[in-house]
């Protein structure tokens, strides 16, 4: 491990709960206000939005997010804002995040090279 | 028996209706089953905030003499009515007793979260043999576990075969200073395991002193551990 913490990658399926349709569009728009500045904050901090897509099609969510965060203390740390601005008593989530790398087949090829030394092949 | 459960969370919408009244009600009540728990032997190894890393919002682990403590202790939590705020996933399992699996006095000692630390990591890990192999029994993981995530700070808390209640092998719980050792040790295994890494499902979840209740940290009250460590 290097001493400088590689960046995290975070996959954010997400979907409205119904109670999002019942508030007035005036509590709608100071929530939405409110988790911005929250995410603009994390961006301030390091954090790439990468994007939002559409998902229906194809997962059992509305949207994904890709997002890539500085460490993993950046990622917590928004999410303890956003679950403190009321933001999952209206929005259900499913997250998965990662480790950045460069070299994604390097531990398989070491495996594999294991493997075969050890007479698998 | 010795028998190892986890608990994986998230709150519903009644949760954030709740009255005053009710939550304090309710969180008295849990509090006392879980003292019954403790009464019967059930050890709690902590809090630990996991929506940012999974579909779930909590996690915890207890190390229990017998099944029948685990039983026992969530009938009175039924009874607390703590099940009317989450929807959850319980898994128990038979420790299977590989020291090798279990870092030196790991049961004795409870996480805590240190003044001006980064909290630490708590890693609930399920496994099964791939597709086509034997079921996994451990050996091969553990064999190769315990040296390579020493070096970084984890502590495990041991190995429990579970396929009798869930399809999962066996599941096991883990703690580490920080997510970035979690990452390496996992990293690590794939390089040495390869073909051998049973299938996985990891949660990690961050150490959290304070329960939230709805869109608020419940202060007031210190998780179990506290209220373990004043016994």
């Amino acid at each position: 491990m290097s001493g400088q913490p590689a960046s995290v990658g975070w996959i954010n399926f997400w979907k409205p709960k119904d109670e999002w349709y019942y508030l007035t569009v005036y509590e709608r728009d100071r929530l939405l206000e409110r988790w911005e500045s929250i995410r603009e904050a994390a961006v301030a901090r390091g954090a790439v939005r990468l994007g939002v897509y559409e998902c229906r099609a194809s997962t059992a969510w509305a949207r994904v997010a890709l997002w890539e965060f500085p460490d993993l203390q950046a990622l917590t740390e928004m999410v303890d804002r956003l679950s403190e601005a009321a933001y999952y008593q209206y929005f259900a989530e499913e997250n998965s995040f990662g480790r950045r790398t460069e070299r994604p087949y390097e531990n398989f090829e070491v495996a594999a090279r294991l493997t075969e030394a050890l007479g698998g092949a | 028996m010795t028998v190892g459960f986890v608990a994986l969370w998230r709150n519903n919408q009644r949760e954030f209706l709740a009255s005053a009244s009710d939550e304090w009600g309710t969180t008295e009540q849990i509090q006392d089953a879980f003292a019954g728990g403790r009464e019967r032997g059930n050890q709690t190894y902590g809090l630990y905030y996991c929506r940012w890393s999974s579909s779930w919002q909590y996690l915890t682990f207890w190390v229990s003499p017998s099944l029948g403590a685990v039983f026992d202790t969530i009938a009175d939590l039924e009874q607390a009515g703590d099940f009317k705020f989450a929807d959850s996933l319980h898994l128990v399992g038979q420790f299977d007793g590989n020291e090798g699996l279990r870092s030196l006095g790991a049961w004795d000692e409870i996480p805590d979260v240190i003044e001006g630390q980064s909290p630490p990591i708590g890693v609930f890990l399920a496994e099964r043999g791939t597709l086509g192999a034997a079921p996994s029994d451990g050996r091969h993981f553990g064999e190769r576990l315990a040296p390579i995530v020493e070096g970084l700070g984890v502590r495990m808390y041991g190995r429990f075969k579970c396929r009798f209640g869930s399809g999962w092998d066996a599941f096991s719980f883990w703690t580490a200073p920080n997510g970035e050792a979690v990452m390496e040790a996992l990293g690590q295994l794939e390089r040495h395991l390869g073909p051998a890494l049973p299938d996985l499902e990891v949660v990690m979840g961050r150490l959290d002193r304070y329960f939230r209740f709805g869109n608020h940290l419940q202060t007031e009250l210190t998780w179990l551990n506290e209220e373990t460590r004043d016994r």
